[in-house]
């Protein structure tokens, strides 16, 4: 039993790191408006960040500092080029940026190990209740933020830029806020991630993995925080629990592998045609005038 | 560990209930039913790339572990029960791999496990299951498997040994001075660029900076002819997977189809289009030949209807099923730890289908030595370049890395290779 | 540097790009919505040619004919069944399902066709010398096909009453049915003619290259990044943005940039200075991320001209 318990422990810690990135993401698109097709650079560059000062013999807790820094620069960064650039341009921009962090993490072996990427040697202790109990803690954190006038700003610019600004609030300003939150919250998450991975290298940056954070939000629910928690779940229970239904089947290891996948892209699929808002929606407040 | 001699058991029904729950609360803690019956299949943990970048070489060695476990079941199976090897797909993505490695070990309490045809996938699984202590065999070749700790096991030489290449090509192009290389930008393309460039200047030759690959790209016609026509006497390669015959046509489409000065680290891949457009090619293709092998060949042959499209993906990962059934055959029961000490012992008296026979591990447990057949294209087919043993060429370091273990190392040994190792 | 042989290269990427690009651009501008599925829908086109041509022995023009038709019914079909549903969404939940139907749609190449790749019915031959560059019969033919695909377009959509509609359509959904056209005929024609495209440019690409079921993958992004430089709706704005990304690539990677440095005046004189091949993929991106900073919308920001 000891053992089962180790993979429930397991799947908590890594589907909490999911759910970071799923909150940090939920905050830009559901919250702000910023359609950020790059969203896993912050894990990317948290859990490089992490890695690298680890190897140079810092400390657990100081090295995910530099993760949750890594992640706040380069939300920074990418929010200067935001500006007034609409919707997919800016998202296509965004992965573009993602993919050449991962190249240059891909092809700079003094810094990154290059392909073999970097491990790391630390084992923390109760790693995953770490994550979790952060990941609560986040949660609340933006729970709150989300109820604050910071919050109810942010979500006036989603609804477009100009009402923002004929009330005098600095969009950019905010924008460059919410990244910089975005980026911490995805930061630490790569930090997390290299600890529980003990690794990492460019094939965990692809863009697939974005994707996979962008279905969890849509799915549960943009906007909602509950949503988001019940999508993370959810997508993360479509790929591990498929496997558990693949041996059912009496048909050929690969066909059977592909057809996992297919169930999954299915899933969302259906998922999103009979829930567009998500299964847990926004519930927006109406003033009657 | 009594919890290991009693694996537990899951009905069809148990299974529907559980992947129904499964899909609900992200597959926690499962039902199990403890059956305690002696005939019940011993479980393989497989971890490979059924889909994604790597799935052709993935899926051939699968096929061929499947082979293996056919085997060792039709010759009596271990501790006199039948092996099961229950197969993860990892995608192509780490993120997967690690997790199915989780599940394996801790859900399907597997006795060892196998897999990793890409090398970003064998380190994180290693670090994982080194944790857990479970065996884990792979045929990945990245340095860096040495230094993931004892429970980690190569089946085919690290990158570090494949040197031999550039010692070939000197022997063989008399007065090449400038070499260079196109390898595929991932783990094992990378430091087989940094090898064979160590190796050259070491041997007085000047090396021009190779050309790294994106794989599963569908247009490398301008990177091939500047590596092309960068003036070396002679390029090695390494090219496989789906890349290898797109990569030669692009070459032969570009009026660049004369192969005379190309060596490669895995000539067998190459001949996955039209075996008469790459004659001349040359290399050391990684040991499938002997009698066993032919055996291996042919029975893979008649049952998957083709042959394996690489040497590495296929063969390596048949001899570690067979290896990993010997060592509990061994250790005369479930007991992870002993499994992996028996590891050495069944490796050193294993004749294997590739390589040339000996899977013996050193202390690092990586495969001691590494044995190469020359091979070129001649006609339109892959020959041995020569038929007499000096066709063979066996590379094995003169320190401990070249030597195999005939008994695994002590703890103390263990914990001074690997720092932090706690047994 | 052979001058002639990159300046192909670069055509023959940006003709498979392009033609790729076409559709999706046509369908972005009238959905307002990114279709993650549409490159799956190319490589599905080039495996459905390739069964008609090599398993069912039809000619290769026929096949090509079929597969391309075929295509384009079947993303009606799919625009009926999956997207019919979110006319009045915003954008991000049609994106999330095509992403799932992109995932769907590539997995099950796979299990129908296994992972190892396929090739049309064709020899492998040296290319012709024209003017110092190897070009093959298939490029020429690939280039001829783009360009007459092209060529018909616009003539569809600049002459005919369903190309006007689309054009209105486009412009202004409301005031086009208001006018009296049936919006989602021309949602229908829409995807019939953008996923038709992507089947051809598909088909073409594994003509020129080979089939797997990757292939998609290392596609689609490429595909995306041409459609934005070339601003979302614009026909001839994608071909552009193809062009760019073509030259871009393939001149990137094989110019000397030493030139370059020792004019503008580093310390140290250095005779060869190129972009590693190992940073090849990074230059869409860089492009992409040059372009868009300096032209938010792109090159050409119109609706369907």
């Amino acid at each position: 039993m000891d053992q089962l318990a180790n993979f429930g422990i397991y799947l908590m810690g890594i589907t909490s790191i999911s759910l970071m990135l799923a909150i940090s993401l939920d905050l830009q698109v559901g919250n702000c408006g910023i359609v950020n097709f790059g969203q896993v650079v912050f894990l990317t560059v948290g859990a490089y960040a992490t890695a690298i000062a680890l190897g140079r013999g810092s400390g657990a807790v100081p090295a995910v500092c530099w993760g949750v820094l890594a992640g706040v620069l380069f939300g920074l960064l990418m929010s200067i080029s935001v500006r007034n650039m609409s919707g997919t341009y800016w998202g296509i921009l965004s992965l573009s940026l993602a993919e050449i962090v991962r190249i240059i993490a891909l092809n700079e072996r003094w810094l990154t190990g290059g392909a073999n990427g970097i491990s790391v040697l630390v084992t923390v202790q109760y790693l995953p209740w770490i994550i979790a109990g952060s990941t609560l803690a986040v949660l609340l954190l933006v729970g709150l933020l989300l109820g604050s006038p910071f919050g109810r700003t942010i979500r006036l610019i989603r609804e477009g830029d100009r009402l923002p600004m004929a009330l005098g609030k600095n969009v950019l300003l905010l924008k460059m806020e919410t990244m910089a939150l975005g980026g911490a919250i995805g930061g630490l998450a790569g930090a997390y991630y290299a600890l529980m991975q003990r690794y990492m290298s460019p094939d965990d940056a692809k863009p697939i993995e974005t994707f996979i954070i962008w279905a969890m939000v849509v799915v549960g629910g943009r906007g909602n925080v509950w949503g988001i928690v019940l999508g993370t779940v959810l997508i993360q229970a479509f790929y591990t629990g498929t496997r558990f239904l693949t041996g059912l089947f009496d048909i050929p290891a690969d066909t059977l592998a592909a057809l996992r996948l297919v169930t999954i892209g299915l899933l969302i699929t259906l998922v999103t045609m009979f829930r567009p808002q998500g299964l847990l929606p926004e519930r927006r407040r109406i003033y009657p005038l | 560990m009594p919890i290991l001699d009693q694996p537990p058991k899951f009905g069809r029904r148990s299974l529907l209930k559980l992947t129904g729950a499964a899909c609900l609360t992200t597959a926690m803690p499962l039902p199990t039913v403890a059956a305690a019956q002696t005939t019940e299949p011993v479980k393989i943990g497989v971890i490979i790339g059924l889909t994604g970048s790597a799935a052709v070489a993935g899926n051939d060695s699968y096929r061929a572990m499947q082979l293996g476990a056919e085997e060792v079941n039709e010759a009596g199976g271990v501790l006199g029960r039948p092996i099961k090897l229950i197969v993860e797909d990892d995608e192509g993505r780490p993120k997967s791999g690690v997790e199915a490695a989780n599940k394996l070990a801790d859900v399907d309490k597997v006795a060892a496990c196998i897999g990793a045809y890409q090398s970003s996938i064998a380190l994180p699984v290693g670090r994982l299951l080194n944790e857990k202590g479970v065996v884990w065999v792979t045929d990945a070749t990245t340095n860096d498997l040495k230094t993931v700790g004892p429970y980690l096991f190569n089946v085919a030489g690290i990158a570090e040994q494949a040197v031999a290449l550039v010692d070939f090509v000197k022997a063989d192009k008399a007065g090449a001075k400038k070499l260079t290389g196109i390898f595929q930008n991932n783990p094992i393309g990378q430091d087989r660029a940094k090898v064979s460039e160590k190796r050259a200047k070491e041997l007085g030759l000047e090396w021009i900076p190779a050309l790294l690959y994106q794989p599963g790209a569908t247009d490398f016609r301008t990177e091939l002819q500047q590596v092309v026509n960068a003036g070396a006497d002679a390029i090695l390669t390494d090219i496989y997977d789906s890349d290898a015959p797109i990569i030669q046509r692009q070459l032969v489409e570009l009026g660049m189809g004369d192969f005379s000065n190309t060596y490669s680290y895995n000539p067998g891949a190459y001949g996955t289009l039209e075996p008469n457009l790459i004659e001349g090619i040359k290399g050391l293709n990684y040991i499938t030949g002997g009698i066993r092998a032919e055996a291996f060949n042919k029975k893979f042959l008649e049952k998957f209807g083709h042959i394996y499209t690489d040497a590495w993906g296929g063969p390596p990962f048949y001899d570690a099923v067979w290896i990993v059934a010997t060592a509990i055959n061994l250790a005369n029961g479930l007991d992870r730890k002993k499994i992996r000490d028996a590891m050495w012992p069944a490796a050193y008296h294993y004749l294997g289908v590739s390589g040339n026979g000996d899977k013996g591990f050193n202390k690092w447990g990586m495969q001691a030595s590494d044995q190469y057949e020359k091979l070129a294209y001649k006609a339109g087919k892959m020959v041995p370049l020569s038929k007499g043993p000096e066709n063979i060429v066996v590379f094995r370091y003169s320190d401990d890395q070249g030597t195999p273990l005939s008994h695994a190392p002590s703890e103390e040994q263990n914990q001074q290779l690997y720092p932090g190792y706690k047994p | 540097m052979n001058f002639a042989q990159v300046l192909v290269n670069s055509l023959i990427t940006a003709s498979e790009l392009g033609i790729i690009a076409v559709g999706l651009t046509l369908t972005f501008s009238l959905l307002k919505f990114a279709n993650f599925a549409h490159v799956e829908t190319a490589v599905a086109g080039a495996y459905l040619a390739w069964t008609l041509n090599v398993r069912l022995g039809l000619n290769f023009a026929v096949s090509i004919a079929a597969a391309v038709l075929v295509m384009g019914l079947a993303g009606v079909v799919i625009d009926r069944l999956v997207f019919r549903i979110f006319r009045n969404a915003d954008d991000v939940a049609p994106m999330i399902a095509s992403l799932g139907l992109a995932i769907a749609i590539r997995y099950s190449m796979q299990a129908i066709f296994g992972p190892r790749f396929l090739r049309y019915d064709f020899g492998i031959a040296p290319g012709m010398r024209i003017v110092g560059a190897f070009v093959t019969r298939q490029q020429v033919w690939i280039l001829g096909i783009v360009l007459l695909a092209i060529v018909g377009f616009h003539i569809l959509l600049q002459y005919t009453t369903i190309g006007k509609a689309m054009r209105a359509t486009s412009t202004n959904p409301e005031l086009a049915q208001a006018s009296g056209v049936n919006t989602e005929w021309v949602i229908a024609w829409v995807w019939f003619l953008g996923t038709a495209f992507a089947a051809l440019g598909g088909a073409l690409v594994a003509w020129d290259t080979q089939l797997v079921p990757e292939l998609g993958f290392n596609l689609v992004i490429p595909v995306f990044c041409v459609v934005l430089i070339g601003g979302v709706g614009s026909v001839y704005g994608a071909l552009l943005g193809a062009l760019v990304v073509g030259l871009a690539v393939n001149f990137g990677v094989a110019v000397n940039f030493a030139p370059l440095a020792n004019l503008i005046g580093g310390a140290d004189w250095v005779s060869s200075l190129r972009i590693p091949a190992d940073y090849k993929p990074a230059i869409v991106y860089l492009a992409v991320v040059l372009i868009l900073l300096l032209r938010p919308s792109g090159f050409m920001r119109r609706e369907l001209a």
